[in-house]
């Protein structure tokens, strides 16, 4: 007779599960994808367009309890990671991959039913690209990881603009463009915090590798080319005044904020730390101000 | 030798909550499908249809 009562700190629930999907990261993609739906040519559906942005969300969300899976041993190591249902001991990773695995096929499934092979081909592409190219690959092997793997958490609103056109254009190719430059800047600011972390966990991140001094100055770099790709989409209709305004205003505050960063010690611990702390803040209002200001220049255009 | 696991009641009750989710879940996803094919038919139902026989 075995008794397992001790192998857990609590049995699973339902929201340990859904924990692995990583929520937070979930909301973001559900937006800009929501955005990418609403700006893209043609009728909206409401049925079909919620398939999508389903799909894309539930996409996400495996690749999440995919990345908890392979990455338990970081996790555990970590203190912003630690508390993770896996690490945490209250499930098990076979769990993780085997929901993982069946939510990706659910939803690139789901996808192929409502929107067609385009939109399903890219949804699958971007879990492979995060589960496999980002977190088995680049993670653990450059410094460049969370460059390159940006693309992943990039690509939601072209696949929706997919799902509803059935092609792509230079539009959603800009807002994968401006989401892809902002993943830099937003996540050097978070590991700047977290250096020693990552550091434990051998994980090669920028400040890790090259130090704080060669991270404020990629931030910086990074944030001088996102500012301007922020202001594009006014000039290609895809955005209106609104637009133009948010992503002018918030594009000089994102550059102003990452100068400050320049300027400071961010990354050598204590007080000096605020300016990366702040513009890591920021950066999640950004994204969010030049997405919901398409969605308004839209919802007024029509 | 006995390897049957005991579960505690604690464990039993996680297990039902848990099962209840995965079963609405199921029937969140039947019904989607349902809908789904719907629009896509009726969205197909309004497309102009290529006449049988006629040129391309």
């Amino acid at each position: 007779m075995v008794d397992v009562g001790y192998t857990q700190a609590r049995p699973a629930t339902a929201s340990d599960y859904f924990a692995l999907l990583k929520p937070r990261v979930m909301s973001l993609v559900v937006f800009t994808a929501l955005v990418g739906y609403a700006c893209a040519p043609g009728v909206n559906d409401p049925v079909l367009g919620f398939a999508a942005v389903l799909s894309i969300a539930i996409a996400a969300g495996a690749s999440g309890a995919l990345n908890m899976w392979f990455d338990a041993d970081i996790d555990q190591v970590m203190t912003r990671t630690r508390t993770r249902p896996i690490p945490a001991g209250r499930v098990d990773r076979e769990e993780a991959l085997m929901l993982g695995l069946v939510l990706s096929g659910l939803s690139v499934l789901t996808m192929l039913l409502a929107a067609g092979t385009l939109a399903a081909a890219l949804l699958a592409f971007t879990i492979f690209f995060y589960a496999v190219v980002y977190t088995m690959w680049l993670k653990r092997s450059t410094p460049q990881n969370i460059v390159i793997g940006g693309l992943a958490g990039a690509l939601p609103p072209a696949i929706a603009w997919a799902a509803k056109t059935g092609s792509l254009s230079l539009d959603p190719v800009l807002l994968v463009a401006i989401v892809f430059m902002w993943t830099p800047p937003h996540f050097w600011a978070l590991s700047l915090l977290q250096k020693g972390d990552y550091a434990a966990a051998k994980v090669p991140m920028l400040p890790v590798t090259s130090g704080a001094k060669t991270t404020r100055a990629h931030i910086f770099a990074y944030s001088l080319l996102l500012a301007p790709l922020g202001v594009l989409p006014a000039f290609t209709h895809l955005g209106g005044m609104i637009y133009a305004a948010v992503s002018f205003a918030s594009g000089a505050a994102f550059i102003f904020l990452a100068t400050r960063v320049l300027r400071s010690h961010a990354g050598e611990g204590g007080a000096a730390d605020k300016p990366a702390r702040e513009l890591f803040g920021f950066s999640i209002i950004y994204l969010f101000a030049l997405f919901a200001a398409l969605l308004v220049d839209h919802g007024l255009s029509r | 030798m006995n390897d049957e696991i005991i579960l505690t009641p604690e464990q039993v009750r996680a297990r039902g909550r848990r099962n209840l989710v995965i079963a609405a879940s199921i029937a969140a996803f039947v019904v989607l499908v349902f809908f789904v094919s719907m629009a896509r038919m009726t969205a197909n139902m309004h497309a102009p249809h290529p006449v049988a026989g006629a040129a391309p």
